[in-house]
Parts: structure tokens; sequence; C-alpha cells
């Protein structure tokens, strides 16, 4: 059963029409564990922005568990979008939180604003994927309060509230200190065990390696190599992936 | 002494014109401001330029000649207003031009991430307005709009020159008929204690709002709830 279908996938940015994406195919099955890597500027980012709707592609179609985001560059209308967009749990770099509200109200705005859903019982949710990121206590803190690592794990929990089908994850640690992410990639790990279907866009190969089912080479807008892991990562093919990796190791 | 309490009556009526030409100001171009602030940023062009126009002519033009404007040319477009009316539609025109270029200010140094996240979580353009990007300007702009408001209590004293019988006015009609200027030094008390007062609200209100963000503050305002604190706050301390 597939969670993300995409066909196809073109995005054109500026003027001289550059290709970040270009012609693209993916697909994550249920429970699967899919990263992407690859250079900066290779596309990947963008790919994974197109899921969720912040980058609008210019060509292909993108369905997320049945529902059509687009389909050959024409999208689904607003509402439709709204629905379907609950589907999907974005995590960026920068967090994002909303600094004007706690903890806890961050991970229940939306439920209870957007969606429609009660009080208590988006608190009562709240307060459990809270706890599942080790942050039930800083319920109501703001985000100013805590550290990096335990803000990037309250917008885990943020996106997990809607209970999407598929989390996207765009360079979860690369905003954090070395030391510190050891504790958002153990929170990831933990939802890669309850069997949550995970697109990530990540610079660290040896998280990539350790909880992907499939890992996705880039470059230049195209899927230059995907594998199993050990495969992608014990014995790439292609030339421009082998000299990737060696760039990688020697930092 | 005894010439002081001969014109106070008449001074402290000054001053409460004074005073509700600074409050209906307040109450109307705060608000306005808004509006003009939003159309300066919408999507749609006409909007955009209208509002542009609007706040280029209200800031590139000295309120005084406005005032003028408002009260003696109007009337050859067949609209007549009163004193106080002329200068309180003057007053508000003015000052919402310069909270919306305030507001706008504010409204753009949200980062965009925030505006990234909103979306993702189904918030629509208003509703991220609303929630998430009107809560987070209100703290940032305490700061330069209390200093606005500060300088409004004293560019109420410019409706003297459409004849409002506002402070200055009372003062000066003292001095002109007694051929002494008591009046005007107890006028400039009066003002130095308003905007001791003010300069005390906004000093709260900045402790209170703008630092939480770096610090968390403990008491940090809900979404529409900040508005009518804001509000509530600079008029109990001005009124």
């Amino acid at each position: 059963m597939k969670v993300l279908d995409m066909k196809g996938i073109v995005k054109k940015f500026g003027a001289e029409g550059f290709r970040a994406v270009d012609g693209v195919s993916l697909c994550v099955d249920s429970g699967e564990i899919v990263s992407i890597i690859g250079a900066s500027g290779s596309g990947k980012s963008t790919l994974l922005r197109a899921v969720c709707t912040l980058e609008r592609i210019d060509a292909g179609s993108i369905v997320i568990d049945g529902d059509t985001i687009v389909k050959d560059g024409v999208y689904a209308k607003e509402s439709e979008l709204l629905r379907i967009g609950r589907k999907s749990g974005m995590v960026f770099q920068h967090f994002n939180l909303f600094p004007h509200l706690t903890v806890l109200q961050n991970v229940t705005i939306s439920p209870v604003k957007i969606y429609g859903e009660t009080q208590d019982k988006a608190d009562k949710r709240a307060m459990e994927l809270l706890d599942m990121v080790g942050l039930a206590n800083k319920a109501n803190n703001y985000p100013s309060q805590i550290s990096g690592g335990q803000k990037q794990r309250v917008a885990i929990a943020r996106a997990l509230a809607l209970s999407p089908k598929l989390m996207l994850f765009d360079e979860p640690t690369s905003a954090l200190d070395p030391e510190i992410s050891g504790e958002v990639l153990q929170a990831i790990r933990r939802l890669a065990k309850s069997g949550m279907t995970m697109l990530l866009v990540t610079h660290e190969m040896g998280f990539a390696r350790e909880i992907s089912n499939r890992v996705v080479y880039m470059d230049e807008g195209r899927i230059v190599e995907q594998g199993g892991p050990d495969a992608l990562f014990g014995a790439p093919k292609s030339e421009r992936l082998q000299a990737f990796l060696q760039a990688v190791i020697q930092v | 002494m005894e010439y002081v309490s001969t014109i106070m009556p008449a001074l402290l009526k000054g001053l409460v014109t004074t005073l509700q030409l600074f409050a209906l100001t307040l109450c109307l171009s705060l608000p306005l401001g808004l509006v003009v602030s939003l159309g300066a940023m919408s999507r749609l062009w006409p909007v955009k330029a209208v509002s542009n126009v609007y706040i280029w002519l209200l800031r590139g033009t000295p309120l005084m000649l406005q005032l003028f404007f408002v009260y003696y040319a109007l009337p050859a477009f067949g609209i007549t207003l009163d004193r106080f009316p002329a200068a309180v539609t003057t007053f508000v025109l003015n000052y919402s031009a310069y909270f919306a270029e305030i507001y706008r200010a504010g409204i753009q140094s949200i980062d965009g991430g925030q505006y990234e996240a909103a979306k993702v979580l189904g918030f629509s353009r208003g509703k991220t307005m609303r929630y998430i990007i009107i809560p987070q300007t209100i703290r940032r702009i305490i700061p330069p709009v209390t200093n606005e408001v500060i300088t409004l209590v004293k560019d109420t004293a410019l409706a003297t020159a459409i004849a409002v019988p506002e402070l200055i006015k009372a003062a000066k009609d003292a001095a002109n008929r007694d051929v002494n200027t008591t009046g005007y030094v107890i006028a400039a008390a009066l003002y130095l204690v308003l905007t001791f007062l003010l300069t005390l609200v906004s000093r709260t209100l900045e402790k209170k709002y703008s630092i939480s963000d770096r610090e968390g503050g403990g008491r940090i305002i809900k979404d529409k709830k900040g508005r009518s604190l804001l509000l509530g706050g600079l008029f109990g301390g001005s009124l």
C-alpha cells in the first residue's frame, strides 16, 4: 500500500526556469522509512516541501494515502488540500515553533482552531505525544525557555497531533549541536519503531543508514541512485554517489 | 495663586477636550492603521496601491496642513465638519498612516518559518494572521506604538490652529485676555504630567510583553485578548 506516490515531479525556479527538481518519481510504502541524501542544491528539500505543498510543482502528480494533491501539474481545490494536508506532518530544520504559545498550545492550536477538536481532547492527546518525546514536564514552558533539541521534539509532537499518515523531516538535526542532535534522532527512532511511514532529508549519513529501509541519492534535481542502506552506502554504483560519500566521510 | 485659580477651570475644560481628542484618535486610528497596513501588504494590486498612496500622502504632508484642508477646504467639496470632528478626522487619518507603517514593519519582521509552519498545520492566510502573526507582532510593536502615542498627546496642540477649544487654546485665550503667560506654564505642566503617565504605562507594557520573546515571560497574551489589554492599558493610564 503506497502512502506517498510522486510521479514526474518538476519544480522550476526563477525567470530562467532552473529545474530544482527535474522529473523525479518516488513512492513510499506504508511503514517504510526513506531517506533522501545529496549535496546542497540537489533538490532534495524542494522535493520534500512539494509533498506538503510548501512548494507548488510545475509538472507531475502527487498522491498521499489515495488522495490526489496534484495531478499532471493541476492542484486540487483549497478545501481538498486542507483536508489532505493533515495526512502529512512536517518537521523543519529550524523547528518553527510559535514563540507566543506554550509547548502544549503549540501542539494543540491546529487540532483545536483548524480541525475543530475540543480543547480537552486535544490537550489529552498532546500530553501523550509530549510524553512520548520526553517533554511532558515542559508542557507549560514557552519555546524560548527550552533547548534546541527540546524544541525539535516539540515540533515532532506538534506534527503528530494531526495523526498524519506520513511524517516528513527536513534536515531535522542540521540546526543543532552534534551533542544534542542525539535526543532528536532518538525521538525519530522511537517513531520509526511505532511503524510510522517517514520521508527524511538528512545529512546524518550514519543515522540514514541505521534507520532507513531505503536511501535515495539525489543530484542536480534527479534521483541518481537508490536502494537498501547497506547496498547504497557499502557499494555505491554511480561515480557521483561515490564522490559524494567520499566528500561527506572526509568532513 | 489667586490668578491661577481664576484661569484653572478654563484650562481644565481645555484639558478635557485635549483628552477627548487624544482618546478618540487612538480608538479609531489603532484599528484603522491595521486595515491600512493589511491593505498595503495585500496581493490585490489596486488595494495595495490605494493603501500605499494613502500612507504616502498622510505621512508626506504636514499635519497642520491636513487640519486646514479638512476644516477649510473640504466644505468646497460639500463636506462641512465642525472644529472638533474636523480635528478628530484629521488626526485619525494621519495617525492611522503612521500606525500602518509600524504594523507593517512589525508583521514583516516575523520569520517566514512561522508562515510555513502555520501552512503545514492547515492554517489559511487569514487564520495565520489572526492566530500566529498578529499576536507576535503586537508584542514587537509595543515600543514604537507607545512612542507614537506620546507624540500624539503633544500633537493635539496643533488643533488650536483651527480653534478647537483644547488646552493650548484655553491657555492662549487667557494669555491674550489677561496679558499674563501663567496659563502657558500650567499647560506645559499638564502636558508633562500626561506624557509622564504615558511613559510609565509604556514601560510597564514593554516589561510585561516585549521581553517575553527572549525570556519566555510567564504572562504572555493570548490572541485577541492581547489587543484589548494593550488598549485598556493605554487608556487606563491617560484618562
